[in-house]
């Protein structure tokens, strides 16, 4: 059976989603889990996007050093900056690509000061001592200020594509859920309790709320000890101060996240172990109801195609390849190699690891491909590469591949 | 800075650190095995909500939970859950049962954790402290050591930071008492050590230097060594020549043709040169040695023979430049 010719094909029947995302949406989120590659290819899909003639903007986090450069951003960006595109003619391309850094450590500060709606109650929530001291803490606080940067670029007007990458998460709706929790936090009985103007905190305003409230802010004061709660009451009563802003803002950035006009594209790795979370990714996306165009599996290490490798290890035959390694080792020590027999135990150990990579690689691919199936998502290879980024024409690469199929 | 490193095996609780997927729980792993195999008693303690230790142990592994299971002669794990850990905390403090349960219960406790910052970080190495404290009724400690598969957070080592921030933020009472006994165990440099894990890859060798930052600037807390886990085997050039010589008389029974074998050594190449310039640099930019592991031949799972490799976590840790380790030898 043809492996290449399989996977071109599969590729070119799925590369509708891709497409109809570059061409049509606003926004295109890539989302993943950590160390998949999703930056490379966030830029890449940008890249491509702002040569088919959209007005594209890429917000990206955490670019490796070669990608930075190629993207111009070793200044560091946190303002949008024009990408310079050299085509092979040397001449300046005329294409509409910005890219950006997010920062990737957004401060509550930051979120605090757009939102307050006067400089006292900015400087009332600033110097709250609990505020002080865990704010960044506060549940989904970074990731939601970090989706705030996303939804200004969005509105700017400035772009035709908005493409984000998106931050490493522990867990996979930590960012996308950020803008839900922290409202749902803010709107929930405990926070409404503690900032009730007329009840302040004292543990009298909480009989109003039944026993089981009041006994809980007894245990809480037992073990945090006393003051714990007027300061916690005092933060949470300036917090909400903003909750008009917050609302407002989380609704617009949820908007965004689930409207119509925007695409995710879910990048995966193709080792061993990073399966479970791309597949914890599915079901997060799902859930939210977010509109998947397409899934990219990323790094798949080159092997030969006409030798299945899931077959190959099974059925290693070892007195073989102790033939085998004999042979080399003769060969090699003919050729001068210092220790023939070491050299062909050095290969032997490539071989199987190469071999690995791929059946672990393909087991991700089925298991995906299933979870996928019937519905209108593409699927897209990307192979490893054995050298950084070098520059735009590597991103143009890459993009290529996306569409046209890995390299055998 | 080439002050000679404790050996790992000295500490009585190691947290093993490092962003996802770089194979921290088989190294928390590999670390428990070879312990034991030196004669300790090991808890190995996981963090993370979905248990993957066990696996690397037994075929069909049964929950571990918070009470733990024996998993090897001598090797104890737990996986450390934040809700019955606070449970356990707060029924220790108040000695009430059913009322504190049905408290800690209500939806409006659930929501008040859901958003509070710190708890779960603070009441994990809560955990562990006790378990560190506990000793048998000659007086000795349950265990020798114990080891952490750290939570992979986004913030890194923010959850070490938290017993100094905690006691800040609360002042008075049990709980900022209990803190403080936490942060001690985070800076004894006697009984605690920071071992980051690490990928050769550029992304994975950024953050590990950042973490390292850290765990020198704002936590305190001492960290001796990385681990750099799946170091590409690296062909030498006799082997490339050979493969890519088509003179070569090279004909194979079980591997792959030539030509393809030509491609998998060149490529295995490119990432071995790679995989040792993200080393070096890891290593010259934390000021640290290096310890590394290799691709596991059959992976991690049970049954695999990964215990053989074990001891290897152990190996004393090297300078990648030969200049370095001549340094340090002297």
């Amino acid at each position: 059976m043809s492996r290449a010719g399989n996977r071109t094909r599969k590729n070119r029947r799925a590369g509708v989603g891709l497409e109809e995302a570059l061409e049509s949406a606003r926004v295109l989120v890539c989302a993943g889990t950590g160390g998949v590659g999703k930056t490379t290819v966030a830029a890449a899909l940008a890249l491509r996007a702002a040569r088919a003639g959209r007005r594209t903007l890429v917000l990206t986090i955490d670019p490796a050093r070669r990608l930075a450069d190629a993207l111009g951003l070793e200044g560091l960006g946190v303002a949008p900056a024009p990408v310079v595109v050299t085509g092979a003619d040397g001449e300046t391309e005329s294409i509409s690509l910005d890219a950006m850094m997010l920062d990737p450590k957004p401060t509550f500060d930051g979120l605090v000061e757009r939102l307050a709606p006067d400089a006292a109650t900015q400087a009332r929530v600033l110097e709250n001592r609990i505020y002080r001291h865990l704010s960044n803490a506060l549940a989904g606080s970074a990731e939601y200020a970090a989706l705030e940067q996303v939804r200004e670029a969005v509105e700017s007007g400035r772009y035709d594509l908005v493409v984000v990458d998106t931050p490493p998460a522990s867990h996979a709706l930590d960012f996308l859920s950020a803008p839900r929790r922290l409202r749902e936090f803010l709107e929930g009985r405990f926070v409404q309790a503690l900032v009730r103007p007329a009840m302040s905190a004292s543990r009298f305003g909480f009989k109003v709320f039944g026993q089981s409230l009041h006994r809980m802010m007894g245990l809480v004061e037992r073990i945090a000890g006393v003051g714990f709660l007027d300061d916690l009451s005092e933060f949470l009563s300036a917090v909400s101060a903003l909750t008009d802003g917050f609302q407002a803002g989380t609704s617009r950035v949820e908007e965004i996240l689930v409207g119509d006009d925007t695409r995710f594209v879910l990048v995966g790795g193709a080792r061993s172990g990073q399966e479970p979370g791309t597949l914890e990714f599915l079901g997060a996306l799902d859930e939210l109801g977010a509109t998947l165009s397409a899934v990219v599996l990323n790094r798949i290490r080159p092997w030969p195609d006409e030798v299945d490798a899931t077959d190959w290890l099974s059925s290693r035959d070892d007195e073989a390849i102790a033939r085998d390694r004999a042979r080399l080792a003769t060969v090699l020590a003919r050729a001068g190699s210092e220790d023939g027999t070491r050299d062909a135990a050095k290969l032997d150990e490539i071989v199987r690891e190469a071999a690995m990579a791929r059946r672990d690689a393909e087991e991700t691919r089925r298991t995906i491909a299933r979870r996928v199936a019937g519905r209108d998502v593409g699927f897209h290879l990307v192979a490893e590469r054995d050298r950084d980024i070098d520059g735009l024409a590597g991103l143009q690469r890459i993009g290529e591949e996306l569409f046209e199929g890995a390299p055998a | 800075m080439t002050a000679h490193a404790r050996p790992l095996l000295d500490h009585r609780l190691i947290i093993v650190t490092g962003k996802g997927g770089v194979g921290k729980t088989t190294v928390a792993c590999l670390l428990a095995e070879a312990a034991r195999r030196e004669g300790q008693r090991v808890l190995l303690a996981e963090t993370a909500p979905i248990e993957s230790a066990a696996a690397r142990f037994e075929r069909a592994p049964e929950r571990l939970g918070y009470g733990g299971r024996t998993l090897r002669p001598d090797l104890d794990a737990i996986r450390i859950d934040p809700h019955e850990a606070l449970l356990h905390y707060v029924r220790l403090q108040t000695g009430l049962g059913l009322v504190t349960d049905r408290i800690l219960g209500s939806d409006t406790f659930r929501q008040l954790l859901e958003a509070a910052p710190g708890w779960r970080e603070l009441i994990l190495l809560g955990k562990l402290w006790h378990v560190e404290q506990s000793t048998d009724r000659r007086g000795r400690p349950i265990y020798d050591l114990i080891v952490v598969d750290a939570p992979a957070t986004g913030h890194g080592l923010t959850f070490l930071d938290v017993p100094r921030v905690a006691q800040q933020a609360v002042r008075a009472g049990p709980l900022a008492r209990h803190a403080g006994w936490v942060e001690a165990l985070v800076h004894d440099r006697e009984r605690t050590v920071l071992l980051p894990v690490t990928l050769p890859e550029d992304l994975p060798v950024r953050e590990t230097i950042e973490l390292v930052d850290r765990a020198r600037s704002d936590i305190d807390i001492g960290v001796d060594r990385v681990v750099v886990n799946r170091c590409p085997p690296a062909p030498t050039e006799a082997l490339r020549n050979v493969l890519a010589n088509p003179e070569s008389e090279l004909d194979f029974e079980a591997w792959p043709s030539r030509t393809a074998l030509s491609g998998l050594v060149e490529h295995a190449h490119a990432r071995a040169t790679l995989a040792a310039r993200e080393r070096e640099r890891v290593s010259a930019a934390c000021d640290l040695p290096v310890v590394d592991l290799p691709v596991l031949p059959l992976g991690a799972e049970a049954g695999s023979g990964w215990e053989t490799e074990a001891r290897r976590v152990l190996d004393e840790p090297a300078w990648p430049e030969a200049d370095r380790a001549g340094a340090s030898a002297a």
